[in-house]
């Protein structure tokens, strides 16, 4: 079988802030199509950054980002059209409805021209209430603007999806439809890089995991090898670590 | 997409609170200032009319006894009120609002006090009065009240976005970050567009239906042509909204700059300005010592015509001569006065444009200035007038020289007793003064600087706009 190529690629990627900080040292990984790749770390470790620089909304430091082959910092407008994103906390327009931010930002996906059903179909497909599709978003609890998150990225239909810690606060049960998603999302070949907290979920789903720390991956672990081994005594072990230095 | 951006954003913006406090008062304020305006207008017209009356009962008791009655050819030259002034009422307490042209001594001065100019002919002063105190326009509406709309609505037009979270999302999307702020100031411009152009529409109703004006095309230019002026000018307000929502790093932070621009540039500019006429470069007598400085002057060239006169001796002259030689010293000692009330006058306007000039970094000075110069109101209406009330004194001089002149031969003349006689003249060849509008073409032009540095402005804060978005943090 001939060998993927990447979706999400990142390239000896460095991010050093204004203020001296280093955010990400070095940092090489790739996602290919149909691949959940998962990044653990604390806080502060570079995984929030990898996603900035990912949607250029930073300029990397050194090294290169690529969505699909496109470098993302040289043609940051091609890049996006290929990718999705969904936040630790999806917020909305809370004046408009589920379906008119859905629809808005289908638009600005490059989705136009789709009829009503095709929002309320895209909802029903997240559990999203069939009541809250014309309600006012600044009713939503957290869950549901996750799940009409999700369904933004859904209906962008892009190949590569970045989630920010997305199952942050939610409740197990809303956690647990949202890995199911992000599951049937994977089996249609996207390549989805997801920031998390969660190990359990992250072995669960993640069909690679690594761990950041203070800006570097510093492991990397297939969901071959972690049937074998323990993903939370290898994370608390680099956790309790000695710090790393440049 | 672009379209999209607008859409949204405009939906927000319409069905916001804050709209619709601001449609309610606008249109309240000019329902308001229309009905002051329209009350103000009749007894403005009413103490035009009376002083036009008074006028021409002058002239005709001038007409049949022309010599007898010069000394009583005291006429009134006022600015004629026009529909124009609730647009632009201009009124600016250091322009005079008239001119007095006396026959004897001939002079022409500049009053600033409607009750100077009318004194006691004129049995309703009050009414006089009013007409010379400023009335509520909707210059005053725009600048002030839209202007402020203007920065509430947009300065947090980008920060609130970015504390909401929505930016990244927005963001994450493919599509130039230009169309972002493009579609917000779009939107920006058309929610602040409705309110002034049912306002304008409203205003127009009401002078029409309270039988004020008849619709005319020349009205409703005047109208466009002050609803170009006021987007142009709200439009630097909204790009400013928009420039401290992207440079503030909170909404806090964006309305106090917002907040403190609109102070600057509304309030403190236009108003402090004005103080600088007290410095003594811009100083100018006020009247009564001009009159005294006039007096002056007029002594020396008494002293100096005499003693050119004792010189040159005035034996051996017919009496047309000596006659002659009588006009041409009253003639140079009320020109001596002249000069000096011209010369006070001019100093006068030329401190108001200096402070102008100062001014001009204002958007609220410039709207103001271009608003009034295209109505044809305020300093432009008051220069016109200077111009014509001289042209006419001319022509009255020109016509009593012409028709009854009782000098034989001389080119001298000046309006004397003496000079002419009291055969009675036929009224309606007398010229009379009236109170020309500048043609629209002399108006653009009076206009086109202020115009031309509000569009300067735009497209300057425009471009730092774009500038500075390109730079911006969405995260």
């Amino acid at each position: 079988m001939a060998k993927q190529v990447s979706m999400l690629k990142a390239d000896d990627l460095s991010k050093r802030y204004e203020d001296g900080v280093l955010a990400l040292d070095h940092l090489n990984l790739d996602v290919r199509p149909g691949e959940v790749y998962c990044l653990l770390g604390a806080n502060g470790a570079g995984k929030t950054t990898t996603i900035n620089l990912f949607l250029n909304f930073i300029p990397p430091t050194t090294g290169t980002c690529y969505i699909k082959g496109i470098d993302v910092t040289k043609d940051p407008l091609e890049a996006k059209k290929y990718v999705s994103f969904v936040s630790e906390n999806v917020m909305l327009y809370g004046n408009f409805t589920a379906r008119q931010n859905l629809e808005f930002f289908a638009k600005l996906g490059g989705k136009t021209n789709l009829a009503k059903e095709q929002y309320y179909q895209v909802m029903r497909r997240v559990s999203l209430q069939e009541k809250a599709f014309e309600q006012r978003v600044k009713t939503f609890s957290k869950g549901m603007r996750q799940k009409l998150g999700i369904s933004i990225a859904i209906i962008k239909d892009a190949p590569a999806v970045l989630l920010d810690e997305p199952t942050a606060g939610l409740d197990p049960k809303a956690a647990e439809e949202f890995l199911e998603i992000l599951g049937e999302l994977k089996n249609e070949g996207k390549a989805i890089l997801m920031s998390t907290h969660d190990i359990f979920r992250a072995k669960e789903i993640g069909d690679r995991v690594g761990i950041m720390k203070e800006g570097r991956l510093v492991m990397e672990r297939t969901r071959e090898e972690l049937q074998y081994e323990d993903l939370v005594k290898i994370y608390i072990d680099y956790m309790k670590s000695e710090p790393l230095t440049a | 997409m672009f379209k999209d951006l607008i859409k949204r954003q405009l939906i927000e913006d319409i069905m916001s609170l804050k709209f619709l406090i601001n449609i309610v008062l606008i249109l309240t304020a000019v329902i308001v200032f229309s009905l002051i305006f329209i009350k103000n207008y009749h007894n403005l017209l009413d103490a035009y009319s009376k002083s036009r009356m008074n006028n021409e009962k002058i002239l005709m008791a001038f007409s049949k006894t022309p010599s007898s009655n010069l000394e009583y050819v005291t006429l009134y030259c006022l600015m004629e009120p026009r529909t124009e002034r609730l647009i632009s009422d201009a009124y600016e307490e250091k322009i005079p609002q008239g001119f007095l042209l006396t026959a004897r001594p001939y002079l022409i001065q500049a009053k600033k006090q409607a009750e100077e100019v009318m004194y006691t002919q004129i049995s309703k002063r009050e009414l006089v009065s009013s007409a010379f105190s400023y009335s509520p326009d909707l210059t005053f509406i725009v600048q002030f009240l839209l202007s402020f709309f203007a920065i509430v609505l947009t300065f947090n037009a980008v920060s609130a976005e970015k504390e909401n979270g929505t930016l990244r999302l927005v963001f994450s999307n493919s599509f130039k970050s230009a169309y972002f702020v493009l579609a917000k100031y779009v939107s920006a411009f058309i929610t602040i567009c409705l309110p002034l152009l049912l306002g304008l529409i409203l205003s127009l109703i009401l002078l029409a239906v309270l039988s004020v004006t008849p619709f005319s095309s020349s009205l409703v230019l005047n109208f466009l042509s002050f609803l170009i002026i006021s987007l142009l000018y709200l439009s630097i307000f909204i790009l400013i909204g928009i420039l401290c929502s992207i440079i503030g790093h909170s909404s806090k932070m964006s309305l106090v700059l917002s907040l403190l621009s609109w102070i600057f540039l509304v309030i403190i500019i236009p108003r402090s300005s004005g103080m600088l006429l007290s410095l003594k470069r811009f100083d100018v007598p006020a009247e009564e010592e001009i009159r005294e400085l006039a007096f002056k002057a007029e002594g020396a060239t008494i002293a100096r015509m005499n003693k050119q006169m004792a010189e040159n001796s005035m034996k051996g002259f017919d009496e047309d001569r000596k006659k002659e030689m009588k006009l041409r010293l009253n003639y140079e000692r009320n020109k001596s006065i002249q000069d000096i009330y011209d010369f006070y006058l001019r100093k006068k306007l030329s401190a108001i444009k200096t402070i102008r000039a100062i001014n001009y970094v204002s958007p609220a000075s410039l709207f103001e200035f271009s608003a009034s110069s295209m109505a044809g109101t305020g300093l432009s209406h008051f220069e016109n007038l200077w111009q014509q009330t001289r042209q006419f004194g001319n022509d009255f001089v020109s016509f009593l020289k012409d028709n009854i002149n009782t000098l034989k031969k001389g080119s001298y003349f000046y309006p004397d007793p003496d000079s002419i006689s009291n055969k009675p003249i036929d009224f309606n060849a007398i010229p009379k003064f009236e109170d020309k509008q500048l043609k629209l073409g002399e108006r653009m032009r009076d206009a086109l600087p202020y115009i031309s540095l509000l569009v300067f402005y735009n497209l300057f804060i425009f471009i730092f706009v774009l500038y500075r978005f390109q730079k911006y943090d969405v995260r």
